[in-house]
């Protein structure tokens, strides 16, 4: 394995090979610092540019666009609340927080420093996994998904913790918005209205693009504000780069615990960065009550990215393993792939491993290199918090609209977009948790599928929930996850400093 | 009641409308929504009597939406807006309103809320605008006048800045998505 792998290292970084990960580096950069296109939009453009290419030159390529995007799109979380991704999410949490705090500088080092890092630790595990991949798979069923997402819900309590019952019911509703759509059990429209856009269901990115991007327009134009960082902040751009970058080593338990979470939650299928950026900033806040999290924790964004990036190699182990996707990004990359008669799988892993190295490698020169470039540019793209708040507003929003009309070339996607803009200003203006809301959004279709599925086989007796190890588990993380909140509060009554 | 009850009561509305809607749904079709939606509305409903009696008002103001409003944390935060009572928009009036935000305050609060009041409805008229814009002329045509308009009204950039930032934003957005990324917008209706 190791030949094959030293091996992969040499065709990668040979000449003119390794233009292409620069390439599919830079291209992947560019595109996730536009709110709402990524680098899955960039991969899905991209299949038909590549059809004449080498195979081998498609991995080179591809590799590095999947993991050329996230740190990009951590810097437009950072510096306008506006997540250049889905799974940079939450580092809007207190990434944006700190930007507004004056530590926009702090902010983008840390998430350089723990994108790289992050996803060191994903694809060195990803090596060692490498053995072990088909019983891992093997132990995971829809019992244990289905505990996994009624896990990633579990921590909107831990997110929203001041206010549960509208953290509750902002998850409830997020849920019943990620029902609508055909029921693909019984083939009926629910919660259309007759309405044959919504046929297909809500559609993510734009959802996401109003309840992130355009509701902090609105928010920036009512604020009045002159400039992104409020008007007493004017050309005081704090924090540092060599502190963002010592965060993760001043936190090395948030950094390490955040990566093993991204990596894990990356290797199931269908769950996404998404889930594995909240999850494991989740457990950063629930972890560190004394932070200041939401109001500009390093912390936060530290944990955030470490996940996401770190989700990276945890995607690539069921696709190279069974040519199962663990994340829409490598879907797209399974398809490209497939168009070049490569098909991962038990061919790929025991005749090609070399190939398979191929991918590995060029995500890790993507990720190191989007951090090192993003970190050149970082004092630059720091400015952007002091630009005249007023004239952003309008360039922004012709953006975001631009970005909810290009995922798939619908009006009503824009619609949509202006719709859950309105709704997402207004939850923050009336403290609902928007967190809550999204979290749900996105598990909707994970939840209620694998909750059919463990009940269809509980009724015909082909479940035994107590001699399955991974299952049992994930629900004794979530009694921990419950209940830790409950005790902490119980002994700190029992001590005389709690409410 | 306080303002912020009006959108509690819309979530509750939602909720009902939904559980309503499932009745036309099969058995199966209507089980994990129903599961969801019950709970939803009767804790909904719990939140808008704690609103209208003024209990939820408190927590409101002290509640972090994880996605912290603009000024908290920030130096030159007023107390108000530090000890996070406007939870993201600062004092957002009218249908927006937050909860803690129904406290009797002095008139130039007042004169305040109306401003940012009239501010949200202006922005609304601006989005709207486009969206209709885009419908009628095409993304290009419209987001030239949109921006153009906005900059040189709303924003009062004088006429060269509004050009040139105009410009530069739309050329920026033809060359990398119709030119480059080879993208087709939706065409107009009108042209």
């Amino acid at each position: 394995m190791l030949q094959a792998a030293w091996e992969a290292l040499q065709i990668v970084l040979s000449w003119p090979n390794v233009l292409y990960p620069i390439g599919g580096t830079l291209l992947s950069m560019a595109f996730a610092f536009v709110p709402g296109l990524s680098g899955v939009t960039l991969m899905a453009l991209a299949i038909p540019w590549t059809f004449q290419w080498d195979p081998l030159h498609v991995m080179l390529f591809f590799g590095a666009l999947v993991g050329g995007a996230t740190f990009m799109g951590s810097v437009t979380a950072i510096l306008f609340n506006i997540p250049g991704t889905a799974p940079n999410a939450a580092t809007t949490l207190d990434g944006y927080p700190m930007a507004l705090n004056g530590e926009a500088r702090t902010a983008i080092a840390c998430s350089a420093a723990a994108s790289a890092l992050g996803s060191t630790v994903g694809i060195v595990l990803l090596i060692a996994l490498v053995p072990l991949l088909r019983p891992l798979i093997l132990a995971v069923g829809p019992l244990e998904l289905l505990l996994l997402a009624t896990w990633g819900l579990a921590t909107i309590a831990i997110v929203s913790r001041r206010s549960v019952l509208k953290g509750l019911i902002a998850a409830g509703m997020g849920l019943a918005i990620g029902f609508v759509g055909v029921d693909p059990r019984t083939a009926e429209d629910r919660y259309t209205f007759g309405i044959e856009f919504l046929r297909d269901g809500v559609p993510l990115v734009p959802a996401f693009l109003g309840l992130f991007a355009l509701a902090e327009m609105i928010d920036l134009f009512v604020s009045g504000r002159r400039t992104i960082a409020g008007d007493g902040v004017d050309g005081r751009l704090g924090g540092s780069v060599k502190e963002g970058l010592l965060a993760v080593f001043r936190y090395p338990g948030v950094f390490l615990r955040s990566s093993l979470l991204g990596m894990s939650i990356g290797t199931i299928p269908g769950i996404g960065g998404t889930v594995a950026g909240f999850v494991a900033y989740g457990d950063a806040a629930r972890r560190h009550p004394e932070g200041r999290f939401g109001s500009g924790d390093v912390r936060g964004v530290l944990a955030s990215e470490a996940a996401n990036d770190a989700k990276d190699g945890g995607a690539l182990v069921p696709m190279l393993a069974f040519g199962v996707p663990g994340s829409e990004g490598t879907a797209l990359l399974l398809t490209a792939l497939a168009l070049h008669g490569i098909t991962p799988g038990r061919e790929l892993i025991e005749n090609q491993l070399s190939l398979a190295f191929v991918l590995i490698w060029s995500l890790f020169l993507a990720n190191w290199l989007t951090s090192i470039i993003g970190l050149l540019v970082s004092p630059q793209l720091a400015r952007f918090t002091v630009v005249p708040a007023q004239k952003l507003v309008p360039v922004i929003t012709v953006i975001l609209v631009l970005a909810a009309i290009a995922y798939r070339g619908s009006f009503e996607d824009l619609v949509v977009t202006v719709a859950f803009g309105v709704v997402g200003y207004a939850m923050k203006a009336n403290g609902w948790p928007r967190v809550s809301f999204v979290i749900a959004l996105v598990l909707a279709t994970l939840f209620e599928t694998n909750l059919y599925l463990t009940a269809r086989l509980l009724e015909l007796g082909r479940l035994e929930p107590l001699q399955r190890p991974v299952a049992l588990g994930l629900f004794a993380l979530m009694v921990f996850t419950f209940g830790m909140p409950w005790v902490r509060s119980l002994s700190a009554r029992v001590r005389g400093v709690g409410p | 009641v306080n303002a912020g009850s009006w959108f509690t009561a819309l979530l509750l509305v939602a909720a009902l409308v939904f559980i309503a809607d499932s009745a036309t749904l099969s058995p199966l079709g209507r089980l994990a929504p129903l599961c969801v939606l019950v709970p939803t509305a009767a804790m909904t409903l719990v939140q808008l009597v704690k609103d209208i009696r003024g209990r939820g008002t408190a927590e409101g103001a002290r509640q972090t939406d994880g996605a912290p409003g603009p000024h908290e944390g920030r130096a030159d935060a007023s107390p108000a807006e530090a000890a996070g009572q406007t939870e993201g928009a600062p004092g957002a009036g009218g249908p927006f309103r937050s909860g803690a935000e129904a406290a009797p305050r002095g008139e130039a609060d007042k004169a305040r809320e109306v401003e940012r009041h009239r501010r949200q409805l202006r922005f609304t008229f601006w989005i709207a605008g486009l969206a209709v814009a885009i419908y009628l002329l095409g993304f290009l045509l419209a987001t030239t006048a949109f921006l153009l308009l906005y900059l040189r009204t709303e924003a009062g950039a004088g006429w060269r800045t509004s050009l040139l930032l105009t410009a530069a934003t739309v050329s920026a957005i033809h060359l990398a998505f119709t030119v480059l990324a080879d993208l087709r917008f939706p065409e107009g209706a009108l042209f």
